[in-house]
């Protein structure tokens, strides 16, 4: 598959998500991983960031063109996983997500975060695998 | 029918309340359709999605499958038996679909997986906690009691030493069904 260049993007309503996880606490757990949960109540405010990783989650599927689970909490949100360890946040990808990347030959992929008012804004971009 | 303490009435009511919450939806939540879509017809976004599903699991005590039913044709019969190489649904995987969704319309061949979860109904929803319900054990796998109550006629518990009742998770039951309905139908051989 040469050539091949695959575009996702996500807007998140900051005070949508905040109200789901507040309103039903086993939510934050089942969306985001344990890192990305530390990451986000070292915050002064987590919401903007719980709601870019979020945004990133989906717009690593839309890329992927992969759905959610139709049945229940799709195991696979917990495969994408964001993380900032010095400036640019980056994906790690692992699991099925992983192995549906390379099955399309892609590479680990480039990822964006932005956030502004109420919305956070994740953009994706994989290439071919080099 | 979910099992004998928790009727079909109750599996109804319980998909249309979590629905009615997760979708903040101001109507009488008896009222929500059970073939609407959930996505197109109801509103509700993948972050309702979630929601919904994570209050199912708590109002009912179960685990429904947190892997898709794709998932699992990839694992139990090999990568690309529902996916093909450039993302698409197999045949075999939209015969799958049809008959674990209740046939809904819209589901073809070649359509991506990202497609499916418009397709999701309230029916589908009730569909997936009736399979785990359907699947309480004879008797308590804590005490070994075969007292099954269920005071609030959702969540079930043993009566003699007061556990939640301990069903199987939908992943495994998904499973096993998927075995079944493969073989049954010729599915994922060649
Ligand atoms: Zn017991």
């Amino acid at each position: 598959m040469s050539g091949v260049l695959r575009h996702g993007v996500d807007l998140v309503h900051v005070p949508a998500l905040r109200a789901a996880v507040e309103g039903n606490p086993a939510l934050e757990a089942g969306l985001f991983t344990e890192g990305e949960r530390a990451y986000a109540h070292a915050r002064p405010d987590p919401w903007p960031h719980f709601a870019a990783r979020f945004a990133a989650k989906e717009a690593v599927l839309k890329a992927l063109r992969r759905g959610l689970s139709t049945e229940g909490p799709d195991a696979a949100l917990h495969e994408i996983e964001v993380v900032r360890e010095h400036g640019a946040p980056r994906l790690v990808l692992t699991g099925r997500i992983a192995r549906a990347v390379e099955r399309l030959g892609l590479d680990a992929g480039a990822l964006s975060l932005s956030h502004a008012g109420d919305l956070a804004l994740a953009s994706v971009v994989f290439g071919a695998r080099p | 029918m979910g099992n004998a303490l928790v009727s079909e009435a109750r599996i109804v009511e319980e998909v249309q309340k979590a629905l009615a919450k997760s979708l903040r939806r101001k109507e009488d939540p008896a009222s929500i359709r059970l073939d609407a879509s959930v996505m197109e017809d109801l509103g509700g976004t993948s972050l309702d999605f979630l929601d919904l599903t994570f209050r199912l699991e708590q109002a009912f005590g179960i685990r429904l499958a947190h892997t898709t039913i794709l998932d699992h044709v990839e694992e139990t019969f090999g990568e690309g038996k529902a996916i093909d190489g450039s993302g698409a649904l197999t045949k075999d995987a939209v015969e799958v679909l049809k008959d674990r969704m209740g046939s809904p319309d819209g589901l073809s061949v070649g359509m991506y997986s990202d497609e499916v979860p418009r397709l999701v109904t309230p029916n589908t929803l009730a569909r997936g906690v009736r399979e785990i319900l359907a699947a309480l054990p004879p008797a308590c796998t804590h005490c070994k009691a075969a007292q099954w109550t269920s005071p609030d006629g959702a969540k079930v518990k043993c009566g003699a030493c007061g556990k939640d009742a301990a069903y199987p998770d939908g992943d495994s039951l998904a499973k096993a069904w998927l075995e079944k309905v493969a073989k049954e139908k010729g599915l994922f051989a060649g």
